[in-house]
């Protein structure tokens, strides 16, 4: 196997509060993606998952762990040393609306991460225009303010954007969340498109199953900082291992007259400032074993690249 | 005997700096005592703007009713004094909403709100109100029959020390205030993780199926829909597409737009079948296209589509607004 694009160890970010609580967003994760490869990220809010994203990108530096990314180490990197390498990992964020400002025009969005990396003069136009053309954006949509788009063609300009430096890992944070289902599908197909013309290599975070079924050749589950369960994708939501993944799984409500959901799971998703010893899904838990609640679980290999941090599972 | 909910030819504009918008373009529904109805649509379908227009919530102006009537158990909403609207608040219609953070006063306890609203609801029935310690108790009464533990201390604390799924829960201890006849959910479980949506909705669906509630049911989600709902009315940019009994609906749609829907949304349990985009957007309701709404993006549109608007009516066991519904088996 070639050597994967992103590789972290042991990765960890913690948060101090006022009072010395300290919220432990990310809590010691070991993750690798290949180059081109599409790993989906999915959990419940607070379980760390954008915190993670951030890290891998280093956009907040991590407490603890390894962070190796195209082949350097960039966990303790400084910010000069790290801009030649930022070019090649690019995010794109939920909220289309609030990620342009409404003050510049597509070009000038388009254009900047360009300018920044040094391009100048007629390139720029040029390369702006190729870029509308990739995403599937008229040229004629280069002076339009984003009041003027759709969220779908935000989008767009966002992915854009992203694409200008010639990413080899884009980041997705929720790309679809705030779009309407029949806009989500056009998005969700031209990313499937843009990965297999481009080569990228995705992480790609929803709290969507069935979305990330679709895109991703991979899944990780994080539950309170760590991940639960990380495999193929049509293994992790055929048949799920661990307790939590299958009832995430379980709670997925199909576009069907199906009726009420098994409510599988009590109680709410735990305060990462205030995580319970053991297995730190235990307290919600319908396997819970008296080891359980002693001893933290590992993230053990199963059959078929598929590994699985639970006492239950082990057998 | 009167339907609960009679929405006849309802017409609804916004004027605004740009001019018009026409909302909602001659609604007609009828919703029986018992059922329970989901409405479905994108963005901009009007579908939130029909909820509110139940219990009087849009605010005229800018709204602007051009025709048409609501009915509450035969009485017409629009013609209703504040004495009988506070009632219809209530006691007629309860609502809950996506973010139940913006429903709640952040400065005042959990008890302090709802004891305020069991006490204004005894004013609009026209009871003396009852004194604030047997409002109290009726408060913890609510928050348990809404499965929230230790409801008396629960009663002592703000919104901001609960979590959304809590927060929900407290406002719907507060719709059950008034005893509604209906309640109108709209998007409840939108803001929720899907763990606790699934804990929410079986909520809902408990107590409607014990209070003999009728619902209304707003979504984005046709998967929520289906969890909960019998019959099912797809909108589309201030239109009524179709209404039909769920199972028909998810089985045999006949619309374009409901065929486009149900094949935009992915399946997990369907990988195979890939999510398919309806082309163009949905249109500006300021200038809207004539004739039927979705012709611009329909694979079905003929002249006669853009010329003159569809009727509502039946085919096959369901109501539905297009030309070529007979044609539109799937």
């Amino acid at each position: 196997m070639s050597e994967p694009l992103l590789e972290v160890q042991g990765l960890a970010k913690h948060y101090v509060l006022k009072g010395g609580r300290v919220v432990r967003a990310v809590d010691g994760v070991d993750l690798s993606l290949a180059p081109g490869e599409a790993l989906g990220l999915v959990g419940e809010s607070g379980c760390g998952k954008s915190t993670l994203a951030r890290l891998v990108l280093r956009l907040v530096p991590p407490t603890a762990g390894k962070i190796r990314s195209q082949g350097r180490e960039i966990a303790s990197l400084s910010d000069g040393a790290l801009r030649p390498l930022r070019r090649h990992m690019q995010i794109i964020f939920q909220n289309p609306h609030a990620a342009l400002n409404p003050r510049r025009t597509v070009f000038a969005s388009v254009a900047e991460p360009l300018v920044v990396q040094g391009m100048a003069g007629t390139d720029v136009q040029a390369r702006v225009a190729a870029l509308l053309r990739q995403v599937g954006l008229p040229e004629g949509f280069l002076w339009r303010y984003p009041h003027e788009l759709s969220g779908g063609q935000k989008q767009r300009v966002c992915i854009a954007r992203a694409l200008a430096l010639e990413p080899r890992l884009l980041v997705l944070d929720e790309p679809t969340s705030a779009l309407d289902v029949s806009v989500q599908a056009q998005i969700l197909e031209f990313l499937q498109e843009l990965r297999s013309r481009l080569g990228l290599a995705y992480l790609f975070i929803s709290h969507n199953l069935a979305v990330v079924r679709q895109v991703c050749d991979r899944v990780a589950v994080m539950y309170l900082g760590r991940i639960v369960e990380e495999g193929p994708a049509e293994r992790i939501f055929a048949s799920p291992r661990h307790p939590y993944t299958r009832a995430l799984v379980a709670s997925v409500l199909p576009p069907r007259p199906a009726g009420l959901p098994e409510a599988p799971l009590s109680g709410d998703v735990p305060n990462a400032a205030e995580i319970p010893p053991g297995c730190r899904f235990a307290p919600r838990c319908p396997l819970r074993m008296e080891i359980c609640k002693a001893r933290d679980p590992v993230l053990a290999p199963q059959t078929g690249a598929h590994r699985v941090a639970c006492w239950a599972a082990l057998d | 005997m009167t339907a609960l909910l009679d929405i006849s030819g309802y017409r609804l504009a916004f004027d605004g700096f740009e001019g018009r918008a026409q909302v909602l373009d001659g609604i007609d529904l009828r919703v029986e005592r018992g059922e329970t109805v989901g409405i479905v649509g994108e963005t901009g379908c009007g579908k939130s703007v029909l909820a509110r227009s139940i219990a009087r919530l849009v605010e005229m102006p800018p709204g602007r009713v051009l025709g048409g009537t609501i009915r509450f158990a035969g009485e017409d909403v629009f013609a209703m004094d504040g004495r009988a609207l506070a009632r219809l608040r209530g006691h007629g219609v309860a609502m809950i909403f996506q973010d139940p953070m913006t429903y709640l006063n952040p400065v005042f306890s959990v008890g302090a709100q709802m004891v305020d609203v069991i006490r204004a609801h005894d004013g609009a029935e026209g009871r003396p109100k009852r004194p604030r310690r047997a409002a109290r108790e009726a408060a913890a009464a609510l928050l348990a029959a809404v499965l929230l533990p230790e409801p008396e201390r629960l009663l002592h604390r703000y919104p901001h020390e609960l979590s959304g799924g809590m927060r929900q829960r407290v406002l719907i201890a507060m719709a059950l205030a008034g005893n509604p006849q209906l309640l109108v959910a709209d998007e409840p479980t939108t803001a929720l993780d899907v763990t606790i949506q699934a804990q929410v909705l079986r909520l809902i669906g408990d107590l409607v199926a014990e209070r003999g509630l009728t619902l209304l049911l707003i979504s984005h989600d046709l998967g929520v829909i289906g969890a909960l709902c019998r019959r099912i009315v797809v909108m589309y940019a201030g239109t009524v597409a179709e209404d039909a009994d769920a199972r028909t609906l998810f089985a045999r749609p006949r619309h374009p737009y409901t065929r486009g829907l149900l094949a935009a949304v992915p399946d997990l349990a369907r990988p195979d079948r890939r999510a398919r985009p309806i082309p163009g957007h949905i249109p500006n309701l300021l200038d809207p296209p004539p004739g039927c709404r979705f012709h611009p993006r329909c694979p079905l549109a003929v002249p006669r589509c853009a010329a003159e608007k569809p009727a509502l009516r039946e085919v096959d066991g369901r109501r539905v607004a297009c030309h070529r519904a007979e044609e539109a088996a799937a």
